[in-house]
């Protein structure tokens, strides 16, 4: 019964913590340039991260190797340094836009002055981390997210053409700019498969000390997680698509995105949209800052973990301090978060090879996995899906200049 | 005799101490002379220098950064699993010791111990 509970929670936590800025801007935009037509990518996305979630949760849990550990490995001091700097470049990025968020969500709930705001959000994710224990962490953000459920029901309220739904997840391209619509792609593919995800779910499977008989919540956490978060992305696109997309609207700042649930359902939508959106954008700061301590401890060999007291992992806790420090001052120039969220989903497509392919050979090594080595459908997906992100990582940047930035 | 490829096994593997904390990666080997047939392991090599031998990156990275070669004797080496485990703690190796730099910094907040 305990088991059957703990998988229910960590669903619940899954889905919560599925959405961040990333997947809220491209969803949003992407719903309101083209309609329903490019959910069938939110698919694709979706199954990457469930893919490679899975196997670096597996990897993890069984052979102790959490993302950087096997990057070092597998690539070699070198290019696994190469690896380490891209990812810490974007995880600041991405840290700097969420922080952003978070402020945007404070700003439009209480009303105060921008950068106020913007120092409230970095002494509160500051104090979190340092404060609360990793589990709560997890599951109080992962919940509270819950509340971006409001667009489902907004979704469905604003009465969308269901046949024209259910059409936009059969891929075609029926649009005269080929180029803002690659972009597109791009980035509702980096948007659901942001690499912090991925480092932060290897090194949360053994900061709760996972054992192989947990096996089964982590695939029930990847797998049924992740898809009910990846629906709340298609909601937000069908969301968009519905009310957006047919008065020509461009949405340009968070606070279009919780217009779409206040429409249908009134000031009660609003508000729910925006305390979900402070808590999916909250953890995800939490998430990323997180993430980079690991990254740099796990390349180093510096002890680290949040269950481990800060005077047992100083290099870690640093670590994760520098990385705040720096996010905050990033957002606190003034620079637009919605531009730097852009900015961090493409360039994180073009760094995600790197990270996908050590994870993909040490799930193949049985020396470390014993009987726990990738199945044949798990290669299956994990190579096909390394394709795919191969190409996209090769066309996100030509798209990027091409398309203006999505601008046309 | 177990067969082990030691660019894959060894090289770049976590440093766990006897008391279970993490201490260091393993940067490089100390294979003796490789005249001798066939070659050992006679140290594992520990420490911001020794990224020298480690390519053009890892030259670069050498030189950017301080530090010593802590030199850790085969024979100190427990068990060689995920993690490479060695027999003493990491204070007595001379390993780790830029945790020990920092946590003066750390201790000096509220709560960090």
């Amino acid at each position: 019964m305990k088991r059957i509970f703990d998988i229910a929670l960590g669903i619940l936590a899954a889905i919560g913590g599925f959405v961040d800025i990333g997947d809220i801007v491209f969803n949003v935009a992407a719903g309101a340039m083209f309609e329903y037509q490019l959910l069938w990518v939110v698919v694709i996305g979706v199954g990457a991260i469930i893919t490679y979630s899975e196997m670096c949760g597996r990897v993890a849990v069984v052979s102790q190797h959490a993302v950087f550990d096997a990057v070092r490995e597998r690539l070699g001091f070198g290019v696994g340094l190469v690896a380490l700097v891209g990812a810490q470049l974007i995880n600041l990025l991405t840290l700097a836009a969420e922080i952003g968020g978070i402020a945007v969500a404070l700003q439009l709930l209480a009303g105060l002055p921008y950068r106020v705001l913007l120092f409230l959000a970095f002494i509160a994710v500051a104090v979190v981390v340092w404060a609360l224990p990793f589990g709560w962490i997890e599951r109080v953000f992962g919940y509270c997210g819950l509340a971006m459920l409001v667009f489902a029901v907004a979704a469905i309220k604003l009465h969308p053409d269901w046949s024209q739904v259910a059409s936009g997840f059969i891929p075609s391209a029926n649009t005269s700019d080929p180029a803002v619509y690659g972009y597109f792609v791009v980035g509702l593919i980096g948007a659901a498969t942001v690499p912090y995800e991925v480092y932060f779910y290897s090194s949360g499977a053994i900061e709760e000390g996972w054992k192989p008989k947990d096996l089964s919540v982590n695939q029930s956490n990847a797998i049924i997680g992740y898809t009910l978060g990846g629906l709340l992305s298609c909601s937000l696109m069908i969301m968009a698509g519905a009310l957006f997309f047919p008065r020509e609207i461009t949405p340009e700042t968070l606070g279009t995105a919780a217009l779409g649930a206040q429409v249908p359902l009134g000031e009660i939508g609003l508000l729910l949209a925006l305390v979900g959106i402070l808590f999916a954008v909250g953890g995800a700061a939490i998430d990323t800052v997180f993430s980079g301590a690991y990254n740099m401890a796990q390349f180093f060999g510096w002890e680290w973990g949040k269950h481990r007291k800060p005077v047992e992992a100083p290099r870690y806790t640093i670590a994760w301090m520098v990385m705040l420090v720096l996010g905050f001052l990033i957002v606190f120039t003034g620079v637009d978060p919605i531009k730097v969220t852009e900015f961090s989903v493409i360039f994180s497509v073009v760094a995600l090879p790197l990270t996908y392919l050590p994870i993909l050979l040490v799930a193949n090594d049985r020396t470390y996995m014993r009987r726990y080595v990738n199945g044949r459908l798990a290669n299956l997906f994990g190579i096909g899906y390394l394709v795919v992100i191969l190409l996209v990582a090769v066309a996100a940047i030509p798209l990027m200049f091409l398309s203006n930035m999505g601008q046309g | 005799m177990t067969e082990i490829d030691l660019g894959l096994s060894l090289l770049d593997h976590q440093l766990i101490d006897s008391e279970d904390l993490r201490c260091g990666k393993v940067d490089d080997l100390d294979l003796g002379s490789l005249r001798e047939d066939p070659p050992t392991v006679q140290a594992i090599l520990a420490g911001t220098p020794a990224w020298r031998n480690r390519g053009r990156i890892g030259r670069l990275a050498a030189s950017l950064g301080g530090g010593r070669i802590v030199r850790i004797p085969w024979e100190d080496v427990e068990s060689v699993e995920s993690a490479v485990h060695l027999k003493k703690a990491a204070h007595e190796l001379g390993l780790a010791r830029g945790e020990d730099r920092v946590r003066r910094f750390v201790a000096w907040i509220p709560g960090a111990k």
